[in-house]
């Protein structure tokens, strides 16, 4: 059987995951076929069998793995002798680090920035619940509204103040002021600018794991919003169109241009 | 064959240029023990004129010298390919760039502002009128950093999260082993240490229990080392 991923999608079978797409490079990286499975917001019977109700998850034969880095890992250590996403043991702790850096800082800079755009890309009849359950989990009075439902580890809003400010209260508000919020975002990523700006890719030569982990943000973003996230003569810039131009140009023939 | 590393010194020998102390960190990590640290000072840099600029730390390794601690790093790599590995692989080597860039966000000017004053105190005496004019002229008066520091050091915390969640998952940068990346980011830490009381982290904090491992590698290498007291 062919390995399936699980993805979550919205209008379209537009992919609305930015962890998903770092499961799509990784399988891409390891040279391995596989299916891509659209999931929508409210279509969680359909991943039942994972007994849990986050996506990525992959089913590879009777393996079943959850949480984009546990897919990283699962492939790195099932598919050896295909290329490494890692580079060894320091690199892959390494990765970890960067991996979270790209969960609590980029990402949650990210979706405010185009959070109301994405809400014109799922599903009409899950606009509603996305409406709900983004502006209880990201408003500014969000610290009040969460009630111990399960939410997505890496979904957790950092502190109020924290990466690029508290995020407003409705859709709307927390990405009407993207235009000035940008600066700060762009500022966020300098990590990432001073590395592109002296090699290739963060892992050097070669992309890896760490690339991935960085780009599923930037690709996520643009599957749903024309926002111009970075200057063209910002060396991440030229990074991210390296990383595009993978994969047969994956990224370049995914949602807008940019 | 003989191993100095020219170090930045400060008042009462208290040695804690962060940078050095990557290169430090490394020296012990690959098993060389035996080499001269030599401090240098900022109103004299002759011992490192060799080396035809005027930044420590310098690595001086028989009849060959490398300076910048990223280039020490990657000398030392290189040359003891059979000791503990510091980056592993070419991957493990590039990525740890972006844990460096990471850490001198960290740094700058967050950290800087916190601890400019301990800082100062620390410079060795005659180093002080230099120190301040050359601080001055990027930070304005250095009086201004008197103040109380808690809510900076409290935003400061903030940024620590990316780190705090990877500590929480494994023991070291370096995943189970530390690595040169661990170096990287400790030497901040360090340099806190050694010129200030304050109390950066919580001891609840996963970054604390990461610290604590650091100071006691190489039979409490880092902890023994001159510091103030808390």
């Amino acid at each position: 059987m062919v390995i399936q991923l699980y993805e979550l999608a919205g209008k379209g079978d537009v992919k609305l995951s930015p962890h998903c797409w770092k499961s799509v490079y990784a399988l891409s990286h390891k040279q391995l076929a596989f299916e891509r499975v659209g999931v929508k917001f409210l279509e969680k019977e359909r991943i039942a069998f994972s007994g849990q109700k986050l996506m990525p998850i992959l089913r590879d034969g009777e393996s079943v793995v959850c949480d984009s880095w546990a897919i990283a890992r699962y492939l790195e250590q099932t598919y050896p002798e295909r290329p490494s996403l890692f580079g060894g043991a320091i690199g892959m702790g390494e990765t970890r680090f960067i991996n979270d850096w790209t969960n609590k800082v980029q990402i949650f800079a990210f979706r405010r920035l185009f959070i109301r755009d994405a809400y014109d890309h799922v599903d009409p009849e899950e606009q509603a619940h996305y409406r709900a359950t983004r502006e209880a989990r990201f408003s500014q009075s969000q610290e009040q509204v969460r009630s111990g439902r399960p939410v997505n580890k890496n979904d957790v809003a950092p502190p109020e103040d924290g990466y690029g400010g508290a995020y407003g209260n409705t859709l709307e508000e927390m990405q009407a002021d993207r235009d000035t919020r940008i600066h700060e975002v762009r500022r966020l990523l300098e990590p990432v600018r001073v590395v592109a700006a002296s090699q290739p890719y963060l892992a050097g030569g070669q992309p890896g794991y760490a690339d991935y982990s960085v780009l599923g943000p930037f690709i996520w973003a643009k599957s749903v919003s024309r926002f111009r996230l970075l200057e063209a003569d910002d060396p991440i810039h030229a990074w991210r169109d390296r990383m595009f131009r993978l994969f047969d140009g994956l990224g370049h023939a995914t949602g807008h241009p940019v | 064959m003989a191993i100095t590393l020219y170090e930045l010194g400060g008042d009462q020998d208290y040695r804690y240029c962060p940078f050095c102390w990557r290169s430090l960190m490394a020296l012990r990590h690959k098993g060389l023990h035996d080499f001269k640290r030599v401090p240098v000072y900022y109103r004299d840099r002759s011992p490192i004129a060799f080396s035809g600029q005027d930044r420590v730390p310098v690595l001086v390794d028989g009849d060959r010298w490398v300076n910048d601690s990223w280039d020490i790093a990657c000398y030392l790599e290189d040359t003891y390919p059979d000791r503990a590995p510091l980056f592993g692989t070419d991957s493990g080597r590039s990525q740890a760039r972006f844990i460096s860039a990471w850490t001198l966000e960290l740094q700058r000017p967050a950290l800087t502002a916190i601890l400019m004053w301990d800082a100062f105190e620390h410079v060795d005496p005659a180093d002080r009128a230099w120190w301040r004019a050359d601080r001055e002229k990027r930070f304005g008066k250095l009086e201004s950093y008197r103040g109380d520091r808690q809510d900076k050091v409290v935003a400061w915390r903030k940024l620590l999260e990316p780190l705090r969640v990877t500590l929480g998952e494994q023991a070291f940068l370096g995943g189970e082993s530390p690595a040169y990346a661990d170096y990287i980011v400790f030497g901040s830490f360090q340099w806190a240490r050694c010129i200030s009381r304050l109390e950066l982290l919580e001891t609840s904090d996963p970054v604390y229990a990461w610290r604590e491992r650091l100071l006691d590698l190489f039979d409490g290498f880092a902890r023994s080392a001159p510091h103030v007291a808390t």
